[in-house]
């Protein structure tokens, strides 16, 4: 090689030190990338847009549903503690044994990209049943995501819903952010079985609430069993003639060994259902509407008010409390706990602190 | 030769006797450190060949050493025969100093 002048051989070197730095640097910044590719980044945000999320349970059943991106296949398995495996066939598992705990998982790609548990209806009263209660929730506010999560603690069979799912309408695009995200810690546990408030109806009568937790009736009127437990869910209100009718006919059903009554706006003296539930034994009327944890008796029915899920009191001006109640402002869900000897009601604020416990009866107070 | 080619000579006749000798997957941990210091030393060697530029052979050569450092890498994860993965490598480094056309 000829001699290069001193200049031109600096320069070289230079230039060669420069490159092998830029590779060196290039290795680091590779090595940073697949470091946090791998250890630093959690897991992808999952395939599933939402739950999966129990829609009915039963003595023998349970199904589940989701929706998932990409319409992937999803694989849904579950195991009573025994190790019994089940396998659902498009969300449903069946042949299921009563009273019974079941984990399930559902994998996408192989992969458990969610999991949750249930537990089937008993036959009786002889296995306690617990299930929880909220109402005027759907705001998906700091307060609904505590109450959702002091309510998946309990761990309820069932939630029922006393209205106002979704504020301030229940319109498709917002049940995400309003139901879905703040319960999916109990709804992958639960079922949601759920009556409709005014902000519900507001929009095609609750049609879309409907629809997304796969309700077995339309306008937040229906009835659902879990084993021994009948609860009738009214809709907005039990003021009306059909409501009455409604009411009077599943009452009549034999076969629970204790019913419970949701409807959305409070019993109000003078209302002829009142005598109906008393007559046909109902132990607890379970409302909302009044942003209020209210517990009184009227004309011989035990009724709560649990408007406390997570919209709030707003202006306490308007929010007044019930005479002859015990009322509380505080937000929070109530549990529920049925077995032979009665039934006991604990209301369960955002803090997970108790501040009311009642017990009753089977059949009314 | 440089000493830049020499040192890129002996790291990739390194790696193929390591590809030869030691089992896998051992040899693809050796092959990760040859191929690290085969990108580093092949950087600087494109410089080296670039500035002044005497032979475009010796240039392509060693602007395919980097290259021939990752397909090193990627051999572990590919599954290729360790021999084959190290090939590239000894070919673009000894090829400016096998191959010199009479002038």
């Amino acid at each position: 090689m000829e001699a290069l002048p001193v200049s031109v051989r600096r320069l070289r070197r230079a230039l060669i030190g420069v490159s092998m730095l830029c590779a060196l640097l290039v290795l680091i910044v590779a090595a940073v990338f697949v470091y946090w590719e791998r250890y630093l980044l959690g897991p992808s945000s999952g395939p599933f847009e939402r739950g999966p999320f129990l829609t009915s349970l039963s003595t023998d059943s349970a199904a589940l549903a989701w929706r998932v991106r990409g319409g992937a296949p999803v694989e849904l398995r579950a195991v009573s503690p025994t190790g019994s495996p089940v396998v659902a066939r498009n969300g449903r598992f069946t042949r299921l044994r009563p009273g019974t705990v079941y984990a399930w998982a559902a994998a996408v790609d192989g992969k458990a990209r969610a999991s949750g548990s249930f537990t089937t209806a008993p036959r009786t009263l002889a296995q306690p049943i617990d299930f929880g209660a909220i109402g005027d929730y759907g705001s998906g506010n700091d307060h609904e995501y505590a109450v959702g999560k002091v309510l998946a603690a309990g761990r309820p069979a069932f939630v029922v819903t006393a209205g106002d799912n979704s504020y301030l309408a229940a319109f498709p695009q917002v049940l995400d952010r309003n139901i879905f995200k703040p319960l999916a810690p109990v709804m992958a546990n639960a079922p949601l079985w759920a009556t409709f408030g005014e902000h519900d109806v507001f929009w095609r009568n609750g049609a879309a609430v409907t629809s997304a937790l796969h309700l077995p009736g339309k306008g937040g009127r229906y009835t659902v069993r879990y084993g021994p437990v009948q609860i009738v869910l009214l809709g907005l209100t039990s003021a009306d003639q059909s409501a009455y009718a409604y009411a009077k006919r599943q009452l009549a059903r034999p076969g629970p060994a204790v019913r419970f009554v949701v409807v959305h706006r409070p019993l109000k003296p003078g209302n002829p259902i009142i005598r109906l539930f008393r007559e046909r034994h109902v132990a607890a009327v379970i409302a909302g509407h009044l942003h209020r944890y209210e517990r009184r008796l009227i004309g011989g029915n035990l009724m709560f008010t649990v408007g406390t899920g997570g919209e709030g009191p707003g202006d306490e001006r308007f929010t007044l409390a019930t005479p002859g109640s015990f009322s509380l402002l505080d937000y929070g869900a109530l549990r529920v706990r049925a077995d032979e000897r009665g039934v006991t009601y604990t209301f369960v604020d955002e803090r997970g602190r108790v501040l009311d416990h009642y017990r009753g009866e089977l059949t009314g107070p | 030769m440089t000493i830049l080619r020499g040192i890129c000579i002996v790291v990739a006749l390194a790696a193929l006797a390591a590809a030869l000798l030691v089992g896998e997957p051992d040899v693809f941990g050796l092959l990760w450190l040859f191929a690290v210091v085969l990108f580093i030393v092949g950087a600087g060697s494109i410089a080296a060949d670039a500035f002044p530029l005497r032979r475009r052979l010796a240039l392509w050569c060693s602007v395919l050493t980097p290259v021939a450092a990752l397909a090193m890498v990627v051999a572990g994860f590919a599954r290729v025969v360790p021999a084959l993965a190290v090939a590239p490598a000894v070919v673009v480094t000894l090829a400016p100093v096998v191959y010199r056309p009479k002038t």
